[in-house]
């Protein structure tokens, strides 16, 4: 849950950095999405003011964001920590959902997975370097590059690509106030997702119609994201609301009603039977001091 | 570069939020005819190793200062950036010079005219928006300091336009003062064009200025504006990508020995 809080908070952080350019996106994304508030009954438009600190987003609008991009980033940091600090309550999961029954189910964290971690971030590293040296500009959009004018409106205001399905979700609703709860919603579900999942198999590798139920949801979302990026138009949004659906119903009918009726294949006896075929004898390494687990 | 910039651009294609949010503004419905996507020209500062071309934007240069200069400002650029282009201190001097801009106020509180200095920002040919649309029946002539990032298409869609005139096709509907231009969306622009015919500037390197020569050189000198540091750029991330894949390939190496003893 922790992690939902750190995903809300990269997300506003995210929102916020992209109205400092000062183009016209940053402008005019931001008048959409602060105007989202004026959906809440009755205090909804005293909120978007006190929002904009003035009657619509102009100079105290930018300065206010500015500060609480500043601040976000280091309140996400206490987050992580905090979640961190979680994890060694109860600690890791593993790809198999079962606990480990002795030190032969285990690495420790350094050298392990310090060394497979480095691997992967050299990859990403990879992939943003030519991102950043050889398309700069591919991921954004060219009217942020014409300063923010409240005059002239863009024909087309989207947001930047990782939210464009929750957008979709909020434009596959043809009424704006529930648009902006399911949008809101499509995160906030994350929160209840333990007791939505009833089912007692912690890995969806020995639950193959959940399994294909998660692929599927997968599929929705980057349908989702897809219809984001077109214009609220047919055949998008009839799409859009299809995937909205089953967005939702994996939550809230498949999840609980396959916890309670997927019988789930036979798990393995421990984590080293599998991985090693058969156990295995103790690596080196794991004579080291294991992850202290509080 | 361009073809997959566009596409996945129009892949995160467009949108205005369904739910009451219209917003004021929205110019005047177009008449039909929707724009060309602009062809894929070869520039020397495509690709990877990609480069400008200084005579080409030297010679851009000077058909923005003969040609665009007089309706377009390039309020980001300053003289002395133009020495990038390989320019002497001397010229851009000379070139700074020949402007008058005004400075002040003075010791009597009075603004004052002088000669340009390299340290100037490039004069705009209108003090403000107000002036720059009386001028041109109403429209506004955009700055083209980063114009090449600041429309779909890029260079591309820059050099397409200034080559994209031609008379309307039968029984296309023009509104008056409008040109007709396949690569404009709508089809219609308030921008005469500029680029009109062959020796309309006369190039010192002796280069024929036809409309198309003007017009890819004049698109460089606006892609070098918009992006000065892509040389570096460029050469800073092919360095890099080289340095990542080898340090990938040892700390690869590093993890299989690793985890050696466990696998
Ligand atoms: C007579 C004045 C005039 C001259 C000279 C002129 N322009 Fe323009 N230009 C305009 C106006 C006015 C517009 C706005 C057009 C519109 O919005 O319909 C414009 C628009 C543009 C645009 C933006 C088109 C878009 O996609 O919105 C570009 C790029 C451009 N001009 C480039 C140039 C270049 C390069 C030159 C020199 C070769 C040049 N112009 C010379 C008046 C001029
Ligand atoms: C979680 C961490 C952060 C995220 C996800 C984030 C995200 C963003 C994004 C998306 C932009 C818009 C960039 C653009 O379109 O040009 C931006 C701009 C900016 N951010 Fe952040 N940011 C983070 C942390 C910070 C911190 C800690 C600071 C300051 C101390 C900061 C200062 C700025 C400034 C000054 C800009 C405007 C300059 C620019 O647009 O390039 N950001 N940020």
């Amino acid at each position: 849950m922790l992690g939902v809080v750190i995903f809300l908070l990269m997300m506003a952080t995210a929102f916020l950095g992209y109205v400092l350019p000062w183009g016209q996106m940053s402008f005019w994304g931001a008048t959409v999405i602060t105007n989202l508030f004026s959906a809440i009954p009755l205090v909804g438009e005293s909120i978007v003011t006190w929002l904009w600190g003035g009657f619509s987003v102009d100079n105290p609008t930018l300065n206010r964001f500015y500060s609480l991009h500043y601040l976000l980033p280091f309140v996400t940091f206490g987050v992580v920590f905090l979640h961190i600090a979680a994890l060694h309550v109860t600690g890791s999961n593993n790809p198999l959902g079962i606990d480990p029954k002795g030190p032969q189910d285990t690495l420790p964290f350094h050298p392990y997975y310090t060394a497979k971690d480095s691997v992967g971030l050299i990859v990403y590293f990879i992939v943003f370097a030519a991102l950043v040296f050889f398309a700069p500009n591919i991921l954004g959009h060219p009217d942020n590059y014409t300063p923010a004018n409240p005059l002239v409106t863009p024909p087309h205001i989207v947001p930047e690509w990782y939210f464009l399905p929750f957008y979709a979700i909020l434009r596959a609703v043809p009424d704006k106030l529930g648009g902006v709860i399911l949008m809101g919603g499509s995160i906030m579900i994350l929160f209840v997702l333990p007791w939505l999942d009833t089912s007692p198999i912690r890995s969806m590798r020995f639950r193959p119609l959940a399994r294909a139920a998660l692929l599927l949801w997968l599929v929705s979302f980057f349908v989702l994201m897809y219809c984001g990026a077109k214009p609220p138009e047919e055949p998008w949004v009839l799409i859009a609301r299809i995937a909205t659906l089953y967005y939702f119903a994996y939550f809230l009918v498949i999840l609980p009603a396959l916890g309670a009726k997927e019988r789930g294949l036979p798990l393995p006896a421990s984590i080293s039977m599998p991985v090693l075929r058969g156990g295995g004898p103790l690596p080196a390494g794991a004579m080291a001091k294991p992850m202290e687990k509080a | 570069m361009a073809v997959l910039r566009s596409r996945l651009r129009r892949a995160f294609g467009v949108a205005l939020f369904a739910g009451g949010l219209v917003l004021a503004g929205g110019g005047p419905a177009l008449a039909a005819g929707e724009a060309l996507p602009p062809p894929d020209t070869k520039f020397s500062f495509d690709g990877l190793f990609g480069t400008f071309d200084r005579a080409s934007a030297q010679r851009g240069f000077q058909v923005y200062k003969e040609v665009c200069s007089n309706c377009h400002s390039m309020r980001l650029l300053s003289y002395r950036n133009l020495r990038e282009l390989g320019l002497s201190d001397a010229e851009v001097r000379a070139i700074a010079a020949t402007v008058e801009v005004s400075d002040g106020p003075n010791d009597d509180g009075q603004m004052f005219e002088r000669p340009g200095r390299p340290s100037d920002r490039f004069r705009s040919p209108f003090t403000n928006e107000k002036a720059a649309r009386a001028a041109n029946q109403g429209a506004l002539p955009p700055d083209l300091s980063v114009i090449t990032k600041a429309r779909e298409g890029g260079a591309d869609y820059i050099h397409a336009l200034l080559t994209g005139y031609s008379d309307p096709p039968e029984g296309f509907q023009m509104m008056d003062g409008l040109n007709y231009n396949k690569y404009f969306a709508g089809r219609q622009i308030a921008m005469a064009a500029p680029l009109a015919g062959e020796g309309q500037v006369e190039f010192k390197d002796g280069t024929t200025a036809t409309v198309e020569q003007m017009s890819r050189d004049v698109t460089t000198f606006l892609a070098w504006a918009a992006e000065p540091e892509l040389e570096s750029r460029k050469q800073m991330g092919v360095r890099i990508i080289l340095f990542l894949t080898v340090l990938g390939g040892l700390t690869y190496a590093v993890k299989r020995k690793i985890w050696s003893d466990v696998h």
